[in-house]
C-alpha cells in the first residue's frame, strides 16, 4: 500500500514542502530511502525502526520504499523521522485515518519513540503558514519556539504514540497557546551591560550614540584595558527595542543555528563576538553539512564586535565588505546558493599600535613608526572606509573611576536614539532605506543639502586628508545623523566638523 | 580434515538440529515446503509457509554456549546467499508473495525462533 505525509525542509531561511511517500509491498524484505537524503536522513531508518517497535507497533516486513519528494532537493537533518514513521504506519495499515492530510509533521525520533527537538522550526513554520499549511505536530521541546506564530494550530507531542493517538482522535492534544511577544519581553532581566557603568569616555560615548542612531559602524581605538569592550557590550542596550517582526526575523536565523534561548524567541538584540581565529566560513556562513548562517548573520539586527581587529585574518575581514554594503550575504556552494540576512552594526576594537600606548596621556609608546604602519596596514583601506566613526578611547584617571557621580544610563541614551530613529523613519517613509547609513546617492542629494559654509569645510577636509568619494558621502551621512540628534532640519557646520573629526584614521594618513 | 571425525560429527549434529527445527516449525503451525533446498547460489536449510509469508530459515545448532550465540554465525555472506536463493525461488514460483528470513537457534535447551532476522 502507498501512503504520503507532509513535512518541511529548509533551504536557507525558506521552508520547502517535502512529501514523504512510502510504498509497502510484497517481495523480499528490504528498506530503500530515496530522494537525495544525507547521512543523517539515511540513518533515520534505524531510528524509525526502533521507534516504531518500541511504541507498540510493528515495522513492516515487506519491500519498503520511502521517497522524499521533490527528489531533486538535497535533504538533510533529522526532522523527517516523524513523517517517515507515520508514513510507514499508514502504508502498513496500522494507522487507518485520512486525517493526516493538512498536517505537517516535524521531529527527530529517539529509539524509544520519544520526539526530540530539531533546528529551524521557526522558519519552517512561518514559511509553511505562508504557503497555506495550518496544522503542525512538532516535538514538545520545540513548543516554545512555535508559540509566537499566530494563525496556525501547533500540537506539541512527546512521542510517536502521542502523535498517532492525536491523529486518530483517541487522545487529542491541545494546541500550543499563542504567546505574545510582550509576555516574552516581560521575562527579560536587566541588561548587565549598561552605559552607566562606563566611567568617563565622553568622546567615545558620544560616538557610540551617533553610531547607533544612524546605524553607522564604529571603531574604538585605545590602549588595552581602557573600556573598549565594555563600551561595545553596552551598544545593544542603547539600540531601539526589537519589534516583533524584527525579533521573528532574528530568531529565524538563530533557530537554524539551533539557539533560541529559553523564551523561544530573542528579546534582545544579538551581540556577537567571534574570536579573531574565526574562519571566513564561520564568519560569513557555509560549512560542509549544508550552508549554516555565519556570525554576521547571527549578528543580524544587532552588533558584530570584532575585538583586536588587526588580529583577524585579512581574507576574513575583506569578506565583510560586501555584506556591510548590502545587508545580506549570499553563500554559494556547488550544491546551490543560500541568502541570509546580515544587516548588522559593526563595532571594532583595536590598539593604536603594537604596544598599545600610542597617543596615551601618561604611558610612553615604544613602537617604531614602521611597526605602527605595519600594524595598521593589516586593516585595509576599503574596510576602514566603511567604518564611519573612528574614535580614540583613552585611559581614565583614578579619580574618575572612583567618583560617585552616576554616568548617564543606557535608558536615557536610548530615548535620544529612538527619537533620532523616528525622524529617520519619517524621512525615508515609502523607501527601503531605514537609517541614515543606508542612504544612497539619491537620498543624500535629497535630504542632505549642504550650505555653502558646510561645503567649504568639507572641501577643505577632502583636499587636506585626500578623502575618497565614499568617505565624503559617509561623512555627510554621519553629519545628517548628528543633525537629527540635535533636532536640526539643516546640517550645520558644527555637525559637519564633528562628523569629520570621527575619521581620525584618515587624518593620520594611514 | 576432509574426512576427519570432527567434520563427520558436525554433519550429523547439523542434520539432527535441522530435523528438530523442522519439527518445531510444524508444531508452530508452519507448512514445511522444502528441506535442504538447493539453488545455484547455495543451500537453504528450510523453506516453510507461515501464514501468508514464505519463510527462509537458516538453522544453527550448538551443543554449548561457550562461543557466541548461534545467530551471530549468520554473517553478511550467508545472508547474501539466502537473499539470492530467495530471488531464485521467487522467479521459479512466478508469483508475488511475501518473504521473510528467519534464523532458528537449536541448543540443548530448545529451539529459539528469530523471526525476520535480516533483510536485504
Amino acid at each position: 500500500m502507498i501512503a504520503s505525509i507532509s513535512s518541511f525542509a529548509l533551504n536557507g531561511l525558506d521552508g520547502v514542502p517535502v512529501t514523504v511517500e512510502a510504498d509497502v509491498n510484497k517481495g523480499l524484505p528490504s528498506y530503500e530511502l530515496v530522494g537525495l537524503p544525507d547521512a543523517a536522513v539515511k540513518e533515520s531508518r534505524e531510528r524509525v525502526r526502533s521507534a516504531i517497535k518500541n511504541s507498540g507497533y510493528s515495522f513492516p516486513v515487506h519491500k519498503v520504499t520511502v521517497n522524499l519528494a521533490p527528489a531533486e532537493l538535497k535533504k538533510e537533518g533529522t526532522a523527517f523521522d516523524l513523517a517517515v514513521a507515520l508514513c510507514l504506519l499508514k502504508a502498513s495499515e496500522q494507522l487507518v485515518t485520512r486525517d493526516t492530510d493538512g498536517y505537517v509533521f516535524l521531529g527527530e525520533l529517539g529509539l524509544n519513540g520519544d520526539l526530540r527537538p530539531v533546528n529551524g522550526i521557526l522558519p519552517m513554520l512561518i514559511s509553511a503558514r505562508d504557503k497555506g499549511y495550518v496544522r503542525f505536530v512538532v516535538p514538545d521541546g520545540n513548543a516554545r519556539e512555535a508559540q509566537y506564530i499566530a494563525g496556525v494550530e501547533v500540537f506539541a507531542a512527546k512521542n510517536l504514540r502521542e502523535t498517532v493517538e492525536h491523529i486518530t482522535g483517541e487522545k487529542p492534544l491541545v494546541p500550543v497557546p499563542v504567546r505574545s511577544f510582550a509576555a516574552a519581553r516581560h521575562e527579560e532581566t536587566e541588561d548587565p551591560y549598561d552605559l552607566k557603568y562606563v566611567r568617563g569616555q565622553a568622546m567615545a560615548r558620544r560616538a557610540l550614540e551617533v553610531a547607533v542612531s544612524g546605524g553607522h559602524n564604529l571603531l574604538l581605538v585605545g590602549p588595552p584595558g581602557t573600556g573598549k569592550t565594555m563600551l561595545a557590550r553596552a551598544i545593544p542596550s542603547v539600540m531601539p527595542d526589537l519589534t516583533f517582526d524584527e525579533a521573528l526575523e532574528i530568531t529565524k536565523i538563530h533557530s537554524v543555528a539551533g539557539d533560541v534561548g529559553t523564551e523561544g524567541i530573542l528579546t534582545r538584540r544579538p551581540f556577537r563576538t567571534p574570536h579573531h581565529t574565526a574562519t571566513t566560513a564561520s564568519m560569513c556562513g557555509g560549512g560542509s553539512h549544508g550552508v549554516r548562517p555565519g556570525e554576521i548573520s547571527l549578528a543580524h539586527g544587532g552588533v558584530l564586535f570584532l575585538d583586536e581587529l588587526p588580529e583577524y585574518k585579512r581574507a576574513t575581514l575583506e569578506a565583510l565588505r560586501q555584506p556591510l554594503e548590502d545587508g545580506v550575504i549570499t553563500v554559494s556552494r556547488a550544491t546551490g546558493s543560500v541568502t541570509y540576512p546580515a544587516s548588522f552594526m559593526l563595532c571594532a576594537g583595536m590598539n593604536p599600535c603594537p604596544c598599545g600606548n600610542l597617543g596615551s596621556k601618561d604611558k610612553p609608546c615604544t613602537c617604531t613608526p614602521a611597526q605602527i604602519r605595519r600594524y595598521r596596514g593589516r586593516i585595509s583601506g576599503p574596510l576602514l572606509d566603511r567604518i564611519d566613526l573612528q574614535v580614540e578611547v583613552d585611559g581614565v584617571g583614578y579619580d574618575d573611576l572612583t567618583s560617585d557621580r552616576e554616568e548617564e544610563s543606557s535608558a536615557v541614551v536610548r530615548e535620544r536614539v529612538n527619537h533620532a530613529r523616528k525622524i529617520q523613519r519619517e524621512r525615508f517613509r515609502g523607501t527601503s532605506v531605514r537609517t541614515n547609513s543606508e542612504m544612497r546617492e539619491a537620498e543624500i542629494r535629497k535630504f542632505c543639502r549642504l550650505s555653502a559654509e558646510c561645503d567649504g569645510i568639507l572641501r577643505a577636509a577632502f583636499e587636506k586628508f585626500s578623502l575618497s568619494a565614499r568617505a565624503r558621502a559617509r561623512i555627510i551621512k554621519v553629519a545628517r545623523t548628528i543633525a537629527d540628534l540635535a533636532y536640526s532640519e539643516e546640517i550645520a557646520p558644527a555637525h559637519i566638523c564633528e562628523a569629520i573629526s570621527y575619521r581620525m584614521y584618515d587624518k593620520n594618513g594611514s | 580434515m576432509r574426512h576427519s571425525p570432527q567434520k563427520f560429527y558436525k554433519k550429523i549434529l547439523g542434520a539432527a538440529g535441522e530435523r528438530r527445527a523442522a519439527a518445531f516449525l510444524k508444531k508452530q503451525g508452519c507448512k514445511i515446503l522444502k528441506r535442504n533446498y538447493r539453488t545455484p547460489f547455495g543451500e537453504v536449510d528450510i523453506v516453510a509457509r507461515d501464514g501468508a509469508d514464505i519463510v527462509f530459515a537458516e538453522v544453527k545448532t550448538r551443543t554449548s554456549d561457550a562461543f557466541d550465540v548461534p545467530a551471530a554465525a549468520v554473517d553478511a555472506r550467508k545472508q547474501r546467499r539466502y537473499i539470492d536463493a530467495a530471488r531464485y525461488f521467487l522467479s521459479a514460483l512466478g508469483e508475488e508473495c511475501n518473504l521473510r528470513f528467519d534464523v532458528l537457534e537449536v541448543t540443548p535447551d530448545g529451539v529459539e525462533w528469530l523471526k525476520n532476522a535480516f533483510e536485504c
